[in-house]
């Protein structure tokens, strides 16, 4: 998503642990007062929840589906109007709602962050929820004089984003009854992986958050091969190239194992300019495709996927599976052969690694 | 007057004179300031030292000694007390002349000039410096001292190239004792060497120009820049060379049309404003005035303007933040 002018004014800390071996709920501890935090380290939070949500394939905009006076959609919209002490107390609230949600043993305690803040131009006013898992690590210190190596046992967000989940709900009509219509939710979690996007997550945005994947996924899945289909073919650039790039979407949908579809993934991945990078990103945001990642659902597009085609001026046409299209054929552009005045000067040289099957 | 009388008042006078040769220095290198805004001396002067009076023995020697037939050798003498400025290109050498002819303090005769005596001997090659005697215009009193009017002071004007010219042929050749024969060939061979010297003169001059014309889109987006630094951040600007790091690496938007796009993104964005200045106080990259083109290449092409980025990371990771694009 786009986090243009991100300003962040407050923070609470919260710490909740993993269930006990009987499965029983721990009370979390509370804090009790907002963080102050200089500016070097607001600027480093900052650029966490910047790396973590601009432009990456693991954070999507969700669907707010519970909506009841106990839902965290619920809560925040009572947060984002609270004085400093009240939304020290109430978000305690967001640490019980985790503990709740944290059925199993499996899932490791940590520190649930909740800030506010506002972002965007004009600016819109957000909550933000963060729960990092603590890990370890040392730092030098001066004692007595000398340099000495300190054990930090409870070190939180750290740039290892793979520790971290973030929770983000953005206020977008302050006005609407319906909370699901006043808030737009986008979640952030990188260990979210194609096979268990429905899994190991869903406690932290179904449970906790209340959230759903959006039903429009296979929608914005299709529109992101057609409009970067078309970015492709309007390239200026060799027809070798193309080929190879258009193998390449192919690649990124049906073969890479990321959760998403995603333009600055995608540019990042297989254009190697910095400058068709920027044309491509610019293209699809003038296009009107979500600058968040899209869950990648493949429902609309099966059948696009499924056959590689190219079409020659001569009416040859050439097809094959698209998903291993590049193995069993290789595609040359070459010079053509004594072309006569309105002939083509550029042939293509296709070999087909097999025999011929069958002909008509 | 003998060589006794010649050094008692040369030992008498002597103070006076370095004050003197003090006072000449500090005036042309403040007129120098006055005409140049900006300069700073310590690199326009490639070779900083003080004043410097003739010792003893080789004022008695030039008195005496030399055939020079002085009919008041104390008073004709005009560079008991001596000055030298040394720089870079030729013309710094014009800087300077202004400089030195420009004081009421003194009266100044160019008395040694390579430039004229290039057009009086087109075919020679020879030791190039340009030589004033300033005399003080009236009684002076200075660090306590009466300087007595007409008192002179010797100063030289040399580009480094001459300069390392003099300090070979110096003592070797032109003050040679009489009958000491150098031969025709080290002459010959002095000679090509101040020709080389002329000619690289000139190509340092070239040269100068050249990287003065080249850097023309630079210097005057980044006086844009300032201005629009100024007006919209309501703060003055620092001129790091950090500056012309970051413009030089993005020719791109130098071309026509800045100070347009940068407005019309300030525009668009007043947060950015209000960012500059809540950091201009405790961070350095937000008080120079790339960090307007900064934002302005994040926000229109965040991927090339990575890959250009001449600085640190850190100076700029901010500007991507701020503008909700992606580093890295």
């Amino acid at each position: 998503m786009q986090l243009i002018n991100l300003s962040v004014s407050r923070l609470v800390l919260h710490e909740v642990s993993k269930r006990t071996d009987d499965k029983k709920k721990v009370i979390p501890e509370y804090g009790d007062a907002c963080e102050v935090l200089d500016n070097a380290a607001l600027d480093a939070l900052r650029d966490r929840i910047a790396v973590a949500m601009t432009h990456s394939d693991r954070c999507v905009e969700m669907t707010i589906v519970n909506k009841s006076a106990a839902s965290m959609v619920a809560l925040v919209d009572r947060l984002v109007d609270h004085d400093e002490a009240l939304f020290v107390t109430d978000s305690r609230g967001v640490a019980d709602l985790l503990a709740d949600a944290q059925r199993s043993r499996a899932i490791p305690g940590g520190i649930v962050v909740v800030f506010n803040g506002t972002v965007g131009v004009p600016a819109q006013r957000f909550i933000g929820i963060i729960k990092a898992e603590v890990h370890n690590g040392f730092m030098r210190e001066l004692r007595d004089g000398r340099q000495v190596l300190k054990f930090l046992d409870k070190l939180l967000l750290t740039p290892q984003t793979k520790l971290y989940k973030i929770g983000f709900f953005l206020e977008s009509d302050p006005a609407s009854e319906d909370l699901a219509l006043g808030w737009k939710a986008f979640i952030y979690d990188e260990t979210m992986t194609a096979k268990n996007k429905y899994g190991a997550a869903q406690y932290f945005y179904d449970n906790f958050l209340g959230l759903s994947f959006p039903e429009s996924s296979a929608r914005h899945t299709k529109q992101f091969h057609d409009l970067t289909k078309d970015f492709i073919q309007n390239l200026n650039a060799p027809e070798d190239q193309k080929i190879d790039l258009h193998n390449a979407l192919v690649t990124y949908l049906r073969v890479d194992q990321s959760p998403t579809v995603e333009t600055t993934a995608f540019a990042t991945a297989y254009f190697g300019e910095a400058e068709i990078r920027d044309a491509y990103q610019a293209y699809m945001t003038q296009k009107g495709f979500p600058d968040t990642a899209v869950n990648k659902d493949l429902g609309d597009l099966a059948a696009s996927l499924k056959l590689r085609k190219l079409y020659f001026r001569n009416q040859v046409r050439l097809s094959g599976p698209a998903e291993k299209f590049e193995k069993l054929v290789t595609i040359r552009v070459v010079d053509a052969v004594n072309p006569a005045q309105n002939e083509p000067l550029r042939w293509t040289e296709i070999i087909v690694k097999d025999q011929i099957l069958s002909q008509e | 007057m003998n060589e006794a009388e010649f050094l008692a008042r040369w030992h008498s006078e002597k103070a006076f004179y370095e004050s003197w040769g003090r006072y000449v220095k500090a005036e042309i290198e403040r007129i120098l300031l006055e005409n140049n805004p900006g300069l700073d001396l310590d690199i326009f002067l490639k070779i900083a030292k003080p004043p410097r009076s003739k010792n003893d023995e080789s004022l008695l020697d030039k008195a005496f000694h030399r055939d020079k037939n002085y009919e008041d050798p104390y008073l004709e003498i005009e560079d008991k007390i001596g000055l030298r400025f040394v720089v870079l290109l030729t013309t710094d050498i014009a800087k300077l002349q202004t400089a030195v002819e420009k004081s009421s303090q003194w009266s100044a005769s160019l008395d040694k000039d390579y430039e004229r005596e290039r057009e009086a001997r087109p075919t020679e090659f020879a030791y190039q410096s340009k030589h004033y005697v300033l005399k003080s215009a009236r009684d002076l009193q200075i660090d306590g001292a009466t300087i007595p009017a007409n008192t002179p002071c010797e100063v030289q004007l040399r580009t480094l190239l001459q300069h390392a010219h003099s300090e070979l042929t110096h003592d070797n050749i032109y003050k040679t004792e009489s009958g000491n024969v150098v031969s025709t060939k080290v002459h010959r061979t002095v000679a090509r060497s101040m020709a080389l010297i002329e000619a690289v003169d000139d190509y340092f001059e070239l040269a100068i120009e050249q990287l003065f014309e080249a850097t023309a889109p630079e210097r005057q987006a980044l006086k844009e820049l300032v201005t629009i630094y100024e007006a919209r951040i309501g703060r003055q600007p620092g001129l790091a060379k950090s500056n012309r790091l970051v413009l030089s690496a993005f020719p791109k938007f130098l071309d026509g049309g800045l100070r347009e796009k940068i407005e019309a993104l300030l525009s668009k964005f007043p947060f950015i404003v209000q960012n500059i200045q809540d950091r201009y106080a405790s961070q350095h990259s937000f008080r120079q005035p790339w960090i307007l083109l900064a934002y302005l290449a994040v926000q229109t092409t965040p991927e090339q303007t990575q890959e250009a980025w001449p600085l640190t990371p850190e100076e700029i990771k901010p500007v991507y933040v701020d503008l909700g694009k992606r580093w890295g």
